[in-house]
């Protein structure tokens, strides 16, 4: 009896630490921050936001005033590439942008916990993949992260995952200044520029933008403007913060720039 | 039909008010919206006699939240499936009432965002912040506990008296 009863319990330490070791294994790969989504969360993901996006279309379409600054800026932006084709052919000069501009609206987004993202209405379908550009009309909002077949999340810059790493520069007078954006201070709204070498040239007020060097984002993008600079205790200057240039409200259509 | 009809709402009302929050006012320390966890906690009472269809139903919120809102489908599985343990054990000991619910729903609240800050860190997604595990902690109970309040008393004004467990 006394051995049937110790077998038993073995088993079940055998069963929970099997059921342990699954549960862990199913973690990592949902917290994966690379992966991709499989068939069925793709599946859930589009319906749940498709009938979500279409039940709140009422909640969330543009106002009258803002269907009408709309086609102004359509009109503006018409006639300004009349006037751009026409400026190439004048002066021969063969201009190509090497990023496609995707509009997209934000239909939701997670406040309250700890991921600092939003999800928009443009996924695969329309040309997107992780790694992308958002900006809206101020200067760098996030990078995209997940893509379904029609919808993307973006993280924002403002997040404080760990794995968000933004090449960088800073535009001064006399110099750039190389390095990158990593780690954000909501206390103070400031992110954190990290230099890639010692020299100081760069002072408070200057700007900070995508870098040159990053490849996979398009340069000069803004990011923020120096706000303080940070020495360490041998007095040598490494970190800057950064006041980024947009704002996480009130935001609710930024642009995809796609390679 | 009941239950579908609140966790809809729920669901739905929590995807709305996160971006309407978040785009139209500037400081929402104190109004972070966890309904579908909510709609959890309410509507164990239907299920007093069959926590299978309970746990069910709960980890299938968490799995839709879960991948609708972050990607990550599985850990909010595993998470609604812990607060319906909770509520479950819990609730078995008191007799069904609305400050019992309140008092379900504070504790859930606070556990799910323990331990889902404890997993992001663990797996190194995001990294320490005290000011931010203390904003998470406290701006996510007022709104959620006026819509505990709102729910039970559209659930009271719509069920016959009969069938109303207070």
């Amino acid at each position: 009896m006394r051995k049937r009863k110790k077998k038993n319990f073995q088993y079940s330490l055998i069963i929970a630490a099997i059921l342990i070791f699954i549960v862990f294994v199913l973690l990592i790969s949902s917290l994966n921050q690379n992966k991709k989504l499989n068939f069925f969360e793709v599946i859930i993901k589009d319906g749940t936001l498709s009938i979500y996006e279409f039940l709140s279309t009422p909640f969330t379409s543009p106002k009258r005033d803002d269907l009408d600054s709309i086609a102004k800026v359509r009109a503006e932006n018409d006639s300004l590439k009349l006037a751009l084709a026409e400026l190439q052919k004048e002066k021969s000069v063969n201009y190509s942008d090497a990023f496609k501009h995707i509009s997209a609206k934000i239909i939701t987004r997670n406040i309250g916990t700890w991921y600092n993202q939003v999800t928009i209405n443009k996924g695969a379908t329309d040309g997107l993949k992780p790694g992308m550009a958002v900006m809206n009309n101020d200067g760098l909002v996030g990078i995209t992260k997940t893509t379904s077949n029609h919808f993307t999340d973006v993280m924002l810059i403002t997040s404080n995952q760990s794995n968000l790493i933004i090449p960088a520069e800073i535009l001064s007078l006399n110099s750039r200044e190389f390095g990158y954006i990593k780690g954000y201070h909501p206390e103070i709204n400031q992110l954190v520029f990290n230099k890639i070498n010692h020299q100081v040239d760069a002072k408070i007020g200057d700007y900070v933008t995508t870098s040159s060097i990053s490849g996979s984002l398009p340069s000069g993008l803004k990011i923020g403007i120096i706000s303080k600079i940070i020495k360490d205790e041998y007095g040598i200057v490494n970190r800057f913060y950064v006041e980024p240039v947009t704002s996480n409200h009130n935001m609710l259509y930024v642009t995809v720039l796609a390679q | 039909m009941r239950i579908i009809i609140l966790v809809g709402v729920s669901l739905f009302l929590d995807l709305l008010f996160n971006l309407y929050i978040s785009s139209f006012i500037n400081d929402f320390s104190l109004i972070a919206p966890l309904f579908s966890l909510v709609v959890i906690v309410y509507v164990y009472k239907f299920f007093e006699n069959n926590l299978l269809s309970y746990f069910l139903i709960s980890g299938a919120i968490g799995l839709v939240y879960g991948i609708a809102f972050t990607s990550t489908g599985i850990l909010y599985l595993l998470i609604y499936l812990l607060i319906a343990l909770i509520t479950a054990i819990v609730a078995s000991y008191f007799k069904p009432h609305f400050l019992i619910n309140l008092a379900i729903l504070v504790g859930s609240i606070f556990t799910y965002l323990l331990i889902t800050y404890g997993l992001l860190l663990l797996f190194n997604v995001i990294s320490f912040n005290i000011f931010n595990l203390m904003f998470g902690l406290i701006s996510s109970f007022l709104l959620n506990i006026i819509y505990l309040i709102l729910m039970s008393w559209f659930d009271y004004k719509t069920t016959p008296k009969k069938m109303y467990y207070l």
